[in-house]
């Protein structure tokens, strides 16, 4: 008896055999009897009493077993019987051969047209001949492609051949078996063939007759392909494990149209994965900077610490890691980003329509989220770079229930500083480091438990005297609790703190320690009701309790004469109640109706001055001073704030959205610098200080082409924003006692063309934006003091009209893969020296009004090259390599202008960060 | 103390540190010096003026700002210029020989607790007035003395430090100014000079001019400020006021510095702060936002008129001391010469004359007979004028308040 072996020589044989044979007469009977019996027995029965021989592979015929009574019967009606419940047919050949095949036919004869020039055997299938539905040949696909592609037979082929069949199924989550719904399953050939499953996870899709691929696709699952051939009817259930790595990637997928259908305008996803092929600085994958590329979000510049979203302050963003606020999302001036990329999950930035559960701040939402901890087995994912180290374990406790995923992150530079004994690099040195510990527990189908902690901390040191530290750290706590398919709740829990850290060590009787610190303790319950199909309900409750310590300086050593001196601390509560609306009209009609009611009080203990009403705030003109008790309110501003949002579609892939938005802001990065710095303060609105508000309209028109190969999108905006805070020239913000006194509060006026153009899909892929926009400020008074610029409109210091953006990846190979980014920028604004005067001998310089002069553009391009280990399947970690240049041109993009007094004299400087063309290597790792 | 204490990375070079950039950060950034250009120019009044409490000709100084291209400020000339108090009284003040600088035509101290107002008329007819100020006490200075120190870029020198302190906790505030004089000693020096006659001949006269020690004295050209505010007492304790490199030629010998501490009100203190902010310190990360800063002396006739300066008045004190190179480095340092470049050379008889006339030559010694002349070599050994004549560094007067 031969048996073969492999899939590869079956297929051989078969095609040796169906070219050369031909039917055989049937003279002779036999007689068998079987009852239960395994089928391989039973065709051992038949190869010992029969001269046939039997070809066929022994997985066919696992489990399978035959019953029967066969009375001087042919061989054909045997085996005819016997394999009619199975997927099996036979064909004899003359010289008493019996093959076996699964599924297909064996003919003696080749349809017309199997050799064909070009066309493939799939298309041939689509295209059947008129009265003779052309039999199912399955050809093996071109073997350059690697990708494993499970096949899968369904059904019996019969004769009686249809063009198209149905297939159906059942799709479960490996993990849970709880089913999939609302999963895609498309034709990967063209995806205009496709369906979802239902709430049971069942689906039902109707096929053409022959090799189809299949695409089973859905957000947070990995995406599954399969190559399935269909004979007949049948059925195709199977489980699909979580997707871990590929959030992004799936996202893009499974949100086919997302761009064109989801009613709000001015959201954004970052693809996480894909950011792997952005390239690097200094080795570090940074999904911040990768925002920074997308339209209407900025940095004022390299070194500079947070983000401008369509006009807004660095302070108007609220950065959400696990719903738990994150106050300096950055390390080192912001070059590196510190949030780690191996164990985030997903990031959405809100930037136009806001959801009404946010509130608190008035540009923009960056939603991060860790992703789950593998609950399957243990894992890792790590990076060695030039300036940091990175490594990321996940850790199952109870199998499909509970696992932990720890992320950290250190940066080994102050190591390789004290191997080296170089003078010059004594007095300066930076380090930082992140850790983040995710821990995911689900009690049962409908209740889970989800818990994130998060620390960070830089140190730097730039002059020999004072050390400079920051950290922040988080934890939230989310219980999600399932009440039927249709309302699913929340509760989150969490507290995030902020503080910095100045240590003065310098010649003198005056070294101290200076210290700020921010804490917020947030309690927020949400629902989700769907109450039709038409109408989505999000609805909740928030309450934040705020505590800051404005700063506390103490002597750092006896000798010590500084003051033990401590700016009283400020509390405020901050709430808010949100209802929101995702109300379908009608198919090609969406509303999303929001509405949050945000209040805000300062409480006591406190000491608040009043000043005098129409006089500028000084010290000359305080009229009282008031006194409050603990938890005294102090004084309360609530208002109302709409985000409405609205998407009309002209065709599936072509639609409209408006939207309207409005926001308070209770807490204020109080800066005098050009730039955010680590050591900027946050303060509270209180009796002095009112909330910020900003309104914003916008209207967006969104392509996708192509069959969602490329999106395209334009978009508008005007916002209006009052009180935004800003302070009188040379003002002095830390440890002041009564800091109203150094602050202005204005205008602000931003408007903005957005355009992107993705493509999502194929070799080549990445996408190109441009921005046009501008952010004005106004400082006015009847004061003069209290003027900025006369009291007229004035570009703000992040005002870079033309920004334009290209990211681009190309797949070399399924190994080799090369990205680059080109970026331009129009130069930010600064306030230029306009003469010099004299006063004590010395000369100092003037200046223009403020930001009346803008530096150089910035423009950059950078390259890098991904290289994939091998991929082997039992290989202990996969890995890969990148090797990117950042800043290739070696443009010297100026930072800053500055002036500096020497000797009298006075002396211009330019500063820039990377004006070199950077290269680096980073090895990725993953098991 | 300064709280925030950024200071300039400020490489002269952008430095490629490829191979080093885990090891330092800063590396990778780069600095350089920039050629200015004015953009915009306008012309704006500035103003320095300080009444103090010494019984002295009170002093106002009056210039405008100036485009970066130009050499100077432009004095503000023939302006009327009166400092008037509470009590009625009005000072007079008239330009003294150097322009825009104009002096009291009589003697008087600012009194404590007075107000005064400084009123400005411009030759052009615009008029200027000051914020009421008041004299408030001050402090004075405690002590000031030397120390060998090493600064923050590890250069040897000496430290010139003061202590203060105000029992009564009112000062505070104090801005520093300090006028330096040191002697200078000729390297080499010789009785006779070279002297051309009336009859266009070269001779040698014995000398009438003193050319071997000599003095100078410079005023500081920075703004020192100090702040105790923060302290838990009113007290300055080792402010340093000056730092002199080992290596500099002016502690070379005999140094004297008069150190003036001038009590002044928070106000002005803001005022110079920030003027010190927007000129001095800055970090490459954050830069400090600039602009015009508004002083306590406004246009009468216009709001919007940008005028530069804080009209101050402020308890004066000061301070001398003297101290020679031995008295502080005593482990065998060297001091500095400031002349450098002395070989002594005998130049052709023919160019003598012009060597002379341009002061670039002074006679050292003749040669002997024994060493005559080779080609293109006159008479007589010179060397250069500032290696002989000391007043090439300073001024042969003995300043009055000189000790030995």
């Amino acid at each position: 008896m031969i048996k073969i072996k492999t899939r590869h020589s079956i297929f051989l044989i078969l095609f040796v055999f169906s070219i050369s044979a031909s039917f055989a007469q049937e003279t002779l009977t036999y007689t068998f009897q079987f009852e239960n019996t395994p089928l391989k027995d039973a065709i051992r029965t038949f190869e010992d009493k029969t001269n046939y021989r039997f070809f066929y592979l022994d997985e066919w015929f696992v489990d399978t077993k035959v019953d029967g009574e066969f009375n001087d019967q042919t061989v054909s009606v045997v085996l005819e019987s016997i394999f009619k419940n199975t997927l099996l047919n036979f064909y004899i050949t003359d010289d008493d051969k019996v093959i076996i095949t699964q599924n297909s036919i064996i003919y003696n004869e080749l349809p017309e047209g199997f050799f064909p020039r070009k066309d493939s055997v799939v298309a041939q299938i689509t295209k059947p001949k008129n009265q003779n539905v052309a039999p199912v040949f399955y050809q093996k696909e071109n073997p350059k492609k690697r990708k494993f592609v499970q096949t899968i037979r369904i059904g019996k082929e019969t004769d009686n051949r249809q063009r198209t069949y149905i297939l159906s199924g059942n799709l479960r989550n490996a993990v849970t078996g709880q089913p999939l719904t609302n999963l895609a399953v498309v034709l990967n050939t063209n995806s205009t063939v496709g369906t979802t499953t239902d709430d049971q996870g069942n689906y039902k899709i109707t096929l053409p007759s022959g090799t189809n691929l299949v695409d089973f696709k859905l957000l947070g699952m990995e995406s599954v392909t399969k190559r399935i051939v269909l004979y007949n009817n049948g059925t195709l259930n199977f489980s699909i494990n979580e997707d871990y790595e590929q959030l992004g990637e799936v996202l893009i997928a499974a949100d086919r149209n997302k761009n064109v259908e989801d009613a709000k305008t001015g959201a954004e996803t970052i693809d996480v994965k894909a950011i792997k092929n952005i390239p690097l600085v200094l080795g570090e994958r940074d999904i911040l900077k990768v925002a920074a590329l997308l339209p209407g979000i900025s940095k004022a510049g390299e070194g500079a610490t947070g983000f401008n979203v369509r006009g807004g302050k660095e302070d108007q963003n609220l950065i959400l890691l696990d719903d738990a606020v994150i106050y300096n999302p950055s390390h080192f001036f912001g070059i590196f980003s510190a949030i780690n990329p191996f164990t985030t999950g997903s990031v959405d930035i809100y930037k136009g329509s806001i959801p009404a559960e946010y509130g608190g701040r008035l540009s923009s939402v960056f939603d991060l989220k860790t992703r789950d901890a593998n609950t399957q087995k243990f894992s890792g994912e790590g990076s060695v770079g030039p300036v940091t180290g990175n490594l990321a374990l996940e850790v199952p406790l109870s199998k499909d229930k509970a696992a932990i995923m720890i992320g950290a992150r250190a940066t080994y530079s102050d190591y390789i500083l004290k191997l080296l004994d170089e003078e010059s690099l004594k007095n300066s040195n930076a380090s930082f480091y992140d850790a983040i510990v995710k821990y995911n527990y689900k009690i049962n189908d409908n209740n889970d438990i989800k818990a994130t902690a998060y620390y960070s901390k830089d140190k730097y040191r730039i002059t020999s005297d004072s050390i400079f530290s920051y950290s922040n750290s988080l934890f939230s706590l989310a219980y999600n609790h399932r009440f039927s398919d249709n309302t699913k709740s929340t509760l989150i829990i969490s507290n995030s703190q902020y503080n910095f850290n100045i240590d003065f060590d310098g010649q003198t009787n005056t070294d101290f320690d200076l210290g700020y610190k921010i804490n917020e303790s947030q309690l927020k319950l949400k629902f989700d009701t769907k109450i039709n199909k038409k109408n989505a309900f999000n609805y909740g409750i928030q309450g934040k309790l705020y505590n800051v310590e404005p700063g506390t300086i103490k002597p750092k050593n006896p000798e010590s004469i500084v003051l033990n001196r401590t700016i009283p601390k400020e509390k405020a509560f901050e709430g808010g109640i949100f209802l929101e609306d995702e109300f379908k009209v009608s198919d090609k009609f969406q509303v999303n109706a929001g509405f949050r009611l945000s209040f805000f009080s300062a409480l006591g203990p406190a000491n608040q001055r009043q000043y005098a009403d129409g006089l500028p705030i000084t010290d000359a003109t305080v009229i009282d001073s008031l006194n409050f008790g603990n938890n005294e309110n102090i004084k309360t501003y609530a208002g109302p704030e709409a985000r409405v949002s609205f998407r009309y579609s002209f065709t599936p892939t072509f639609s409209v959205k408006a939207g309207y938005n409005n926001a308070y802001q209770y807490i204020h990065t109080l800066s005098n610098n050009t730039t955010v710095a680590p050591t900027d303060t946050y303060k509270l609105s209180d009796f002095n200080i009112e909330p910020e508000r900003a309104s914003q309209y916008s209207l967006g028109f969104y392509k996708n082409l192509e069959n969602d190969m490329y999106e395209l999108s334009l978009e508008g905006y005007y916002k209006k924003s009052k009180n935004i805070l800003d302070f009188k020239t040379g003002a002095n913000l830390l440890l002041n006692d009564n800091v109203e006194t150094e602050l202005l509060q204005g205008e602000g006026k931003a408007y903005g063309v957005e355009v992107l153009l993705k493509k999502n899909k194929g070799k080549f892929n990445g996408w190109l934006s441009y921005t046009y926009s501008r952010a004005l400020l106004k400082l006015d008074s009847p004061f003069p003091e209290d003027k900025v610029n006369n009291g007229d409109f004035f570009p703000s210091n992040y005002d870079k009209p033309h920004d334009f953006n290209i990211i681009a990846n190309y797949k070399l190979t399924q190994r080799f893969s090369l990205s680059g980014n080109f970026a331009y920028q129009t130069g930010r604004p600064i306030t230029y020296p306009t003469g010099s005067f004299v006063i004590n001998n010395s000369e100092f310089v003037t200046y223009s009004d403020r930001n009346a002069f803008r530096i150089p553009d910035y423009y950059r391009l950078d390259l890098s090259l991904n290289i994939e280990g091998n991929h082997k399947l039992k290989k202990l970690a996969h890995s890969f390599w990148t090797i990117s240049v950042y800043n290739v041109l070696g443009r010297n993009n100026p930072y800053s202008v500055f002036f500096v007094v020497e000797n009298g004299q006075v002396k211009a400087f330019q500063s820039s960060i990377f004006s070199v063309p950077v290269p680096t290597i980073t090895y990725n790792f993953k098991f | 103390m300064k709280i925030e204490n950024y200071k300039i990375l400020r490489n002269s070079k952008c430095i490629i540190a490829i191979l080093f950039i885990a090891v330092n950060l800063n590396f990778l950034s780069c600095t350089e010096e920039i050629d200015l250009q004015t953009e915009t120019f306008e012309s704006a009044l500035v103003v320095h003026a300080s009444l103090t409490n010494q019984n002295i000709f009170q002093k106002v100084i009056l210039s405008r700002t100036f485009a970066f291209e130009d050499d100077g400020p432009p004095p503000e000339s023939n302006a009327e210029v009166t400092i008037t108090d509470d009590s009625g009284v009005t000072y007079e003040f008239a330009e003294s020989d150097i322009a825009g600088t104009y002096f009291s035509s009589s003697t008087f101290p600012a009194i404590v607790g007075r107000q005064y107002t400084l009123n400005i008329t411009t030759a052009n007819g615009r008029n200027y007035q000051s914020a009421a100020v008041t004299l408030r006490a001050g402090t004075e200075i405690g002590q000031v003395y030397t120390e060998r120190t090493v600064n923050a870029q590890n250069i040897d020198g000496v430290s010139i430090f003061l202590d203060s302190y105000d029992a009564s906790n009112n000062s505070k505030y104090y801005r520093f100014e300090y006028e330096e004089t040191y002697k200078i000693v000729s390297r080499f020096s010789s009785v006779q000079t070279f002297n051309i006659n009336s009859n266009n001949q070269i001779e040698l006269v014995f000398k009438t001019d003193e050319e071997v020690v000599c003095y100078n004295t410079v005023s500081s050209n920075n703004l020192a400020l100090a702040n105790t505010s923060n302290l838990g007492e009113d007290r300055l304790a080792r402010f340093s006021v000056r730092f002199l490199d080992a290596r500099s030629p002016k502690i070379g010998n005999r140094y004297s510095i008069l150190v003036r501490q001038f009590v002044i009100s928070r106000e002005a203190y803001n005022f110079y702060e920030t003027l010190q902010n927007f000129s001095g310190s800055e970090s490459l990360f954050s830069q400090v936002q600039p602009g015009f800063i508004v002083g306590n002396i406004q246009s009468t006739q216009s709001s919007t008129e940008n005028v530069i300066g804080f009209f101050d008045v402020a308890t004066v004190s000061e301070k001398r001391i003297f101290f020679n190179f031995g008295d502080i480095f005593t482990d065998g340092t060297l001091p500095q010469p400031f002349a450098g470049g002395c070989e002594v050379s005998r130049p052709p008889f023919l160019s003598l004359f012009s060597l002379i006339e341009n002061n670039a030559i002074r006679y050292y010694f003749t040669a002997s007979d024994d060493d005559p002349p080779e080609f293109n070599e006159g008479p007589y050994y010179v060397l250069p004028q500032q290696c002989i004549d000391c007043r090439a560094f300073g001024s042969n007067i003995v300043p009055d308040f000189w000790q030995e």
